[in-house]
């Protein structure tokens, strides 16, 4: 049973009264309470309802196209199915190995000194990619094990899995912080030409991981460096300098 | 619910779906469905026609690159709608920081409005829906209709709605809860 107390915030919460600090305690409070996110639920459910009082005014015509054309030239980021797996497996065995790799990489670099066995499974683990990388199945795949130099990415892990044939690919994210308030990572790659394309806004949940399949909005037929940016929120046309991440 | 609402409720689940597969078409008829009753919504919360299609633009480009996010367990497609365009909404007012201004334009051009083509495409089913929902909304009490329809409208904090109410922060905290509790209870007993 849930006190009243906190009903009613949950009554506040979803019409956006909680002040930010109180707003960030009761999410972080739903996502262990089933019981409180049924009632959120509930309300939202209800919330949404009200929207109807208002006087019914139809939207300029030429809005609709406006957003149409919008969406025709935002690339988005699809998260895997099931029904794909099998395409996928390799990529993602790719990507697990290679943030494998980029972890003990890091860790290597840190304990350089100290710890020699970092160094042996980081070696293991880059013959078992470039291993990956003769076999048929991934012959014509760029794997990108991108690095940052922003102490706020510091413990985060970027991998791109690129197959030029396909003109597809994987981006796999962890430990990665919340974006901030109204900004999204958006995931690029740059040919030798220098200029960017946009290769999607990538989402990340909550736990800080992220595994997408994506597709850049022009062909890439060259080995890219890719890099990832903070943009605002539904990603930009063209990269910001807060750039987090490249490699390539 | 109707058996119509239950029919509405289904194609917009299904269209929402296709739409996260990448779906245009599916996407062109959600908007169809859903634009009038979600500018409608803005329009009245801002009270600004141009700052009205920024926020629908933003909200529509947010569901079609997070529509894989809805569950239809949880809401109905437009439920999910509404709070994903209300939330873009009130993000932007609160970062403008101009909203109390606006609120007051809203308030004094809200008569003044131009009124939908009733013949529009997904029209017929919104009227359908306002009126189911405006009978629940009467069924619910004066205080909490009120001030829902503030919260609901408006980026008022509950000490706000309090002091404009007259009313003890407390109870206007129940009254929101209580009276949106109540609202669900009775458009979901098809009482209205």
């Amino acid at each position: 049973m849930i006190d009243e107390i906190l009903q009613d915030d949950a009554g506040l919460y979803v019409m956006r009264m909680l002040p930010p600090d109180e707003e960030a305690a009761f999410e972080k409070r739903l996502e262990a309470d089933a019981e409180l996110r049924q009632l959120v639920d509930q309300l939202e459910d209800a919330a949404g309802h009200v929207a109807h009082v208002a006087p019914t005014v139809a939207p300029p015509p030429g809005l609709k196209e406006r957003i149409l054309s919008d969406i025709r030239h935002e690339v988005r980021v699809v998260p895997m199915t099931p029904a794909r797996r099998f395409g996928w497996v390799p990529w993602a065995l790719a990507a697990g190995l290679a943030i494998a790799a980029t972890a003990f990489w890091q860790q290597a670099s840190i304990y350089r000194e100290q710890n020699f066995a970092y160094r042996e499974q980081t070696r293991t683990q880059e013959s078992t990619i470039a291993e990956l990388r003769s076999r048929d199945a991934l012959a014509t795949m760029q794997i990108a094990t991108l690095s940052t130099k922003v102490a706020n990415y510091e413990k985060a892990l970027a991998v791109v899995v690129f197959d030029a044939q396909r003109q597809s690919g994987t981006v796999k994210l962890a430990g990665f912080p919340k974006a901030p308030p109204n900004k999204d990572f958006q995931l690029w790659a740059i040919p030798s030409s220098g200029k960017p394309i946009s290769a999607g806004v990538v989402p990340v949940g909550t736990d800080g991981i992220s595994q997408v399949s994506f597709r850049p909005v022009q062909e890439v037929h060259e080995t890219a460096t890719f890099a990832i940016s903070v943009e605002p929120a539904g990603g930009s046309a063209q990269p910001s300098p807060e750039v987090i991440f490249v490699g390539k | 619910m109707s058996s119509n609402g239950d029919h509405q409720r289904q194609v917009d689940a299904e269209l929402l779906s296709r739409v996260a597969a990448g779906d245009e078409e599916a996407f062109a008829r959600l908007y169809d469905r859903f634009s009038p009753g979600l500018y409608s919504m803005v329009l009245k919360m801002t009270g600004d026609d141009a700052e009205a299609q920024d926020v629908l633009q933003e909200a529509f480009s947010h569901i079609w690159r997070k529509a894989m996010t809805f569950d239809p367990r949880r809401s109905a497609a437009f439920t999910w709608a509404v709070m994903v365009t209300r939330n873009k909404c009130i993000d932007r007012l609160r970062v403008r920081q101009r909203f109390a201004r606006i609120a007051e334009k809203a308030a004094a051009e809200e008569q003044n409005s131009p009124k939908v083509d009733e013949v529009s495409v997904g029209l017929a089913e919104l009227n359908e829906e306002k009126g189911r929902v405006r009978a629940a909304l009467d069924q619910v009490t004066a205080d909490q209709r009120q001030a829902i329809e503030l919260a609901f409208f408006n980026d008022f904090t509950h000490e706000e709605i309090a002091e404009r109410l007259c009313t003890p922060l407390g109870t206007v905290k129940a009254r929101i809860r209580r009276g949106l509790l109540k609202l669900r209870e009775i458009l979901e007993g098809g009482h209205a």
